[in-house]
């Protein structure tokens, strides 16, 4: 019977999603509670008795009573579980700080709080082979020397499987050579003899290694596109299911926990047609309601071509989605003459807008994108005009 | 068209029918005193226009006369087609209207009225009798209403249009414009004040964020004092752990305990020698305690023998003493009386040479009192002198000054009768030797006699004639008599008959003066002074001096002053008594200073033996008492043995001391210093030890207390409320720029177009304003209203104008209107009923000029009550007359 147990981190609870509205910002700081439950959900339904949490439970180390009771509560409710958690780089255990508090708190019997560096035998369940978690808790936000390092030398039992627990950053993913903070050897698992080097900080799933997992925060929170993945999409919302037979034969498998699909889309726009086919696209996406959308549009458009973005996206979209984030910085508009026709024939009104036509039109002039606006201000009132 | 003439019939004050007329074709002027019907004139004139033949408006009525008729008027109009005459009669439901042309045709009632209307360009709006005014009612300018803008209605912006062959709606935006500004303006207001500062919500959001910055600092400040808590509680622990690990006070209690033991050991030892090193001591103090009362027994015994023998000396020194001092005494007292008979001798010389100065004093003394007493004589004499002389003096009237005018009047006389006589006929008569001729009665001896006739003369030739001649007569203003009378009244005031006789007494006057200046001078060499009182004082001084001599002498108890050398000899005589009685006197004192001096020494020194004997005495006396007691109370043989059994005792205790063992003093200082330092570093060790924990309890605390502050979810929350605020802030102040952007290029886009379209209002009214006001420009909105000035560079808004200037502005505003209207082939005239009022003397007269000007191309109308004034306005005058 293999050793079995649920893969995660970065939970961050207490983020607080200062970049959204204040309303979408709640929802996406309590998504960060939910997605425990379904956590241990997803141990259950792997048949893992265990979680192991690979640093940055939490989002700060000075937080409210609140949100670590809740956090504890949530982990103690799956009492047929069992947590095992260690301090990342947002959640370092210092003296008298984040880790002592909740142990002044009392822990909950299911929760294991892994503050120092050697070796601890997990309690097997029934017909599961001796192993032993190698943690490798942060002490600061940014540590010198690589955190696994001791585990090469640690001693364990004979025949026990060796299984790491570590935070930080494997050298050559997603950062040059020895500017990671906190480094960790890529090749950690094969000189400690790991059976497995469960590691956190990357929030979106990735394999270092046929034994080195870095599992993705279970709830994503960020808009940057998963490289693996098609599209739009950002990464995150899935955990690790791993079951280890022996040394050099884990299994791993992904199971999708979070709840928000985090998309970030950069379209270019010139027509009506694309802005209907961008409007449409998430629109028929069955989670739509849970969908956050960074849309940054680039290109130029009319002055109708607007209205309608204005209409189909700014107003239509954003009504759907969980959260739009617009970023309009990229987006030019470009009347033509005879929408500044439609405005006015003739008078000072269409003379204004000529003017301001001009300023828009010119690239050189630090008022052009003052003048785009004031364009769409003029075009939405034209009918006052007549 | 211009205005022929105005005919009125029954209306206001006007009972029976009035003309004014005939009109000229450029300026009228109509002036008449208040209430002389000017306005109703006006009145009538608007009326027969707007108002329908059949109206019953307000204004038709206040035509009405109050006794009765119905008011009628009638205008007499004329242009280049002709003459028209339009008559309408205001009587309700049975009015009329007439309308007759130089054609010949002739209309009346409703196509009257219609004709009419046409004419003046005008018509009735939907549902209204009464026909708006159009451009009349800013061509017309009822009294009261002349500074006011001209008050144009649709109809009349209308005409104006027309003539600019423009619509104002195309040509600025016109309402659609207005209409986007109202919508920006109020979209504006929510975001910026009516000085464009951020306000409303913009204003609300900037406010948020900077409060959620401010909030976010104080966060932030706090989150680092976190960090540095935890730091510190880090450091602690550290140090706390190291120094547990390190045993370091546990190491230092183990060795302050060693060296105490050490130390201890060493000051036992020490101890036990100083013991026996006291008791030695103590009894070599003894021992030397009764050596010291051994030698003082001898010293008490030694003393009381020398001082017998001291008070033995001083009994015989001071019987030596006494002796001597008996011995000088005696002879200070035969000293002291030769010296006293000397002094004595002394005193009577001095006496019998006073006496001999005083007697030697007397001669000079008697002497003065004489000399006194005859200069007081002489004085008293001179003084007599000096009296009589000026009694004498003063007698003689003929004062020096009155002489002096006598010996004038003599000249003038003199030479008045010189010149009376070389004036005169001169009498010449020549006798012949024995003729006989008397002349006044004085015959003349033969030969020649001639005479000039001052005075009536007599010649008489003795038997053949009596002559009598008679000088011409002055009447009174004869020289030579005047001075004649001028000299006689001075004679006479003098006292003297005659010149001469003047002349000698002045003399007489100037001896006398003379005398008695000579007598002063003496007086005043005598006495000081040429006064009576000087004199008696001098008298004074001399009786004095006598009085003064006789007392001396009765002092003296002489009868007679002595002799001058005989008192001298005498004189001479005391001083050499006197100078051998002090010689004698300064012998004996010399003799008797060391006499008296050795009897104050010999006594001094009696007294100082017998002092220092009776002292000796007591002190042998005392000393051998003293020693008599010492020896009873301790005889001198026990008090040697006591001395050698003391000695014996101490040399023992000092043997026994020597034979305990000395402790090293620089071990036990070594000793006690290794304790001490190891004290004092287990202390700073214990010290150090309790800061740190305490530090760290209250580190611990602190953080404690600052996690209920959740600082890392107050900070996220912070930090939201900045970025949203921030991010709405930027997106509201880029719409606000974006409305403000468009509200300007509209607001410049519709300026530029209205004064395009108000340029020919603008070029016809400028030269008319540049009489008024050089260099000035109007700006005008698209309704033909002045909105103000430009003058000097500065926009000056209309209202805040002077009630004058926005008059005359005014004024010539319609006569731009109007030049407009005429040079579009519709010349229409302009009235205005007491305008200009505020202005004053100078703008009068520019805009009387400017009128002038206006109406060589126009019709104008000018309706004023200040008849004086507008007197030099000129035009044609005009006068309402009565015609039936």
């Amino acid at each position: 019977m293999p050793v079995r147990f649920l893969h995660s981190s970065d939970l961050q609870i207490g983020r607080s999603f200062a970049f959204a509205p204040a309303e979408t910002a709640a929802v996406l700081a309590a998504e960060r509670f939910d997605v425990l439950d379904r956590l241990s959900q997803a141990a259950r339904a792997a048949g893992a008795p265990r979680l192991l949490i690979a640093g940055d439970v939490f989002d700060g180390t000075q937080l409210s009573d609140h949100t670590l009771d809740r956090a504890l509560a949530r982990m103690a409710a799956a009492a047929d579980l069992v947590w095992h958690l260690l301090p990342g780089n947002h959640d370092p255990h210092r003296p008298g700080g984040l880790w002592e508090r909740l142990g002044r708190k009392g822990w909950p019997a299911n929760v294991r709080a892994h503050l120092i560096a050697e070796p601890v035998p997990l309690d097997a369940a029934p017909g599961e082979p001796p192993a032993v978690l190698l943690p490798a808790p942060l002490g600061h936000r940014r540590v010198p020397g690589d955190p696994t390092g001791w585990m090469d030398a640690a001693g364990t039992p004979e025949g026990a499987l060796r299984i790491g627990l570590a935070h930080g950053a494997v050298a050559g993913f997603g950062a040059e050579e020895g500017t990671e903070v906190n480094p960790i050897a890529p090749d950690r698992a094969a000189h400690a003899g790991l059976a497995y080097l469960a590691l956190g900080d990357w929030h979106r799933m990735i394999r270092v290694g046929p034994a080195t997992w870095y599992s993705g925060t279970p709830e994503p929170d960020r808009f940057r596109i998963d490289p693996e993945a098609d599209g739009t999409r950002c990464g995150g919302g899935v955990a690790l299911a791993v079951a280890i037979d022996g040394p050099g034969a884990a299994r791993v498998e992904r199971v999708r926990t979070g709840r928000f699909v985090w998309h970030l889309a950069e379209p270019m726009l010139a027509e009506a047609a694309e802005i209907d086919a961008l409007a449409d696209r998430f629109l028929a996406m069955p989670e739509a309601g849970d969908i956050v959308l960074r849309l940054v549009p680039r290109g130029a458009l009319t002055l109708a071509g607007r209205e309608r973005f204005r209409d189909r996206i700014e107003e239509g979209l954003a009504a759907r989605l969980r959260w739009l984030d617009l970023d309009l910085a990229g987006l030019e508009v470009r009347p033509e003459d005879a929408e500044l026709a439609a405005i006015d024939l003739e008078g000072a009104v269409r003379i204004a807008a000529d003017r301001l036509a001009a300023i828009a039109r010119d690239p050189a002039s630090p008022q052009a994108e003052t003048a785009r606006r004031a364009l769409v201000e003029l075009w939405l009132m034209r009918e006052l005009a007549r | 068209m211009r205005i022929e003439a105005i005919e009125i019939a029954d209306l206001r004050r006007f009972a029976g029918r009035w003309r004014v007329g005939p009109f000229a074709p450029g300026l009228n002027v109509l002036a008449a005193a208040n209430e002389a019907g000017k306005s109703s004139l006006l009145a009538a004139l608007q009326a027969a226009i707007f108002h329908p033949h059949r109206s019953q408006a307000d204004e038709v009525r206040a035509l009405r006369r109050a006794d009765a008729g119905h008011p009628e008027v009638s205008l007499i109009l004329a242009d280049g087609a002709g003459t028209r005459r339009i008559t309408k009669r205001f009587a309700g439901p049975s009015g009329r209207a007439e309308f007759t042309d130089s054609d010949g045709r002739r209309l009346a009632g409703d196509a009257a009225e219609e004709e009419l209307r046409r004419l003046f360009g005008v018509a009735a709006l939907p549902g209204k009798r009464e026909v708006p005014r159009g451009v009349w009612g800013a061509l017309w300018v009822t009294q009261g209403a002349s500074f006011a803008q001209p008050a144009l209605d649709d109809p009349g912006r209308a005409t104006l249009n027309d003539a600019l062959a423009a619509q104002v709606g195309v040509v600025t935006g016109g309402a659609g414009a207005r209409r986007i500004r109202a919508r920006i303006d109020e979209m504006l207001k929510g975001l910026q004040t009516p000085t464009g500062r951020p306000g409303g919500a913009l204003k609300r959001v900037l406010d948020a964020a900077s409060a959620a910055d401010a909030a976010l600092a104080a966060l932030r400040t706090r989150r680092a004092g976190v960090e540095a808590l935890l730091g510190t509680v880090a450091t602690l622990r550290d140090a706390i752990a190291r120094r547990t690990a390190a045993r370091s006070e546990a190491q230092l209690e183990e060795d302050l305990a060693s060296a105490e033991a050490t130390l201890r050991r060493l000051e036992q030892a020490a101890e036990a020698r100083d013991t026996a090193d006291r008791a030695a001591e103590d009894a070599e103090r003894l021992a030397v305690e009764a050596d010291a009362a051994v030698q003082r027994r001898r010293r008490l015994a030694e003393d009381a023998a020398a001082r017998a023998d001291a008070a033995a000396k001083a009994e015989s020194a001071a019987r030596e003493a006494t002796a001597r001092r008996d011995a000088a005494i005696r002879a200070a007292v035969a000293a002291r009386a030769a010296l006293f008979a000397a002094r004595q001798a002394r005193d009577a010389a001095a006496a019998a040479l006073d006496r001999a100065r005083a007697v030697a004093a007397l001669p000079a003394q008697a002497a003065m009192a004489t000399e006194a007493g005859q200069r007081a004589t002489d004085a008293d004499e001179a003084l007599r002198a000096m009296t009589d002389a000026a009694a004498r003096r003063d007698a003689i009237a003929l004062t020096p000054a009155l002489m002096k005018r006598l010996e004038a009047i003599s000249e003038r006389l003199a030479a008045a009768r010189a010149a009376a006589e070389s004036a005169a006929p001169r009498l010449s008569v020549t006798v012949t030797e024995g003729g006989t001729v008397r002349l006044d009665g004085a015959a003349l001896t033969p030969g020649e006699t001639a005479r000039a006739l001052l005075r009536p003369l007599t010649i008489e030739v003795p038997g053949h004639a009596v002559i009598r001649l008679n000088p011409a007569d002055h009447g009174g203003t004869d020289p030579v008599a005047v001075s004649e009378a001028e000299l006689a009244a001075a004679l006479a005031q003098a006292g003297v008959p005659d010149l001469a006789a003047a002349r000698a007494a002045a003399a007489r006057r100037e001896a006398f003066d003379t005398a008695a200046r000579d007598a002063a001078s003496r007086v005043n060499a005598l006495a000081g002074k040429p006064t009576a009182e000087a004199v008696t004082a001098l008298g004074q001084r001399a009786a004095t001096l006598a009085a003064a001599l006789a007392e001396r002498l009765a002092a003296l108890e002489l009868e007679t002053v002595p002799e001058a050398d005989a008192a001298a000899q005498a004189l001479a005589d005391a001083e050499r008594a006197a100078e051998t009685a002090r010689a004698t006197e300064a012998a004996a004192a010399a003799a008797a200073a060391p006499a008296e001096a050795a009897e104050r020494d010999a006594r001094d020194v009696a007294i100082a033996a017998e002092t220092a004997r009776d002292a000796a005495a007591r002190e042998a006396e005392a000393a051998a008492a003293t020693l008599a007691a010492a020896r009873e109370r301790e005889p001198d043989a026990a008090l040697a043995a006591r001395l050698a059994e003391r000695l014996e005792t101490a040399a023992a205790r000092r043997r026994d001391a020597e034979a305990v063992p000395q402790a090293e003093k620089t071990e036990v200082t070594l000793a006690r210093a290794r304790v001490e330092r190891l004290r004092g570093s287990l202390k700073a060790a214990r010290d150090q030890a309790a800061r740190d924990r305490e530090a760290l309890v209250a580190a611990e605390a602190e953080l404690r207390a600052l996690e209920g502050d959740a600082l890392d979810e107050a900070i996220a929350r912070e930090e939201a409320a900045a970025a949203l605020a921030h991010r709405e802030a930027e997106q509201l102040e880029t719409r606000r720029a974006a409305l403000v952007l468009l509200r300007a290029a509209i607001e410049t886009a519709e300026r530029e177009a209205t004064e395009r379209y108000l340029a020919p209002v603008s070029q016809r009214l400028q030269p008319w304003l540049d009489a008024l006001l050089p260099g000035a420009r109007a700006l005008l909105d698209e309704t033909f209203a002045v909105t103000g000035l430009t003058r000097d560079g500065r926009d000056e808004p209309f209202e805040i104008l002077s009630a004058g200037t926005q008059e005359q502005i005014a004024v010539l505003v319609r006569l731009a209107f109007a030049d407009l209207l005429r040079e579009q082939g519709r010349p229409a005239p302009v009235i205005l009923d007491d305008a200009l009022v505020f202005s004053d003397d100078e703008r009068i007269e520019r805009m009387f000029d400017i009128l002038s000007a206006a109406s060589e191309r126009m019709q104008i109308v000018v309706l004023t009550c200040r008849t004086g004034l507008f007197s030099r306005l000129g035009g044609h005058r005009l006068a309402l007359e009565r015609v039936a």
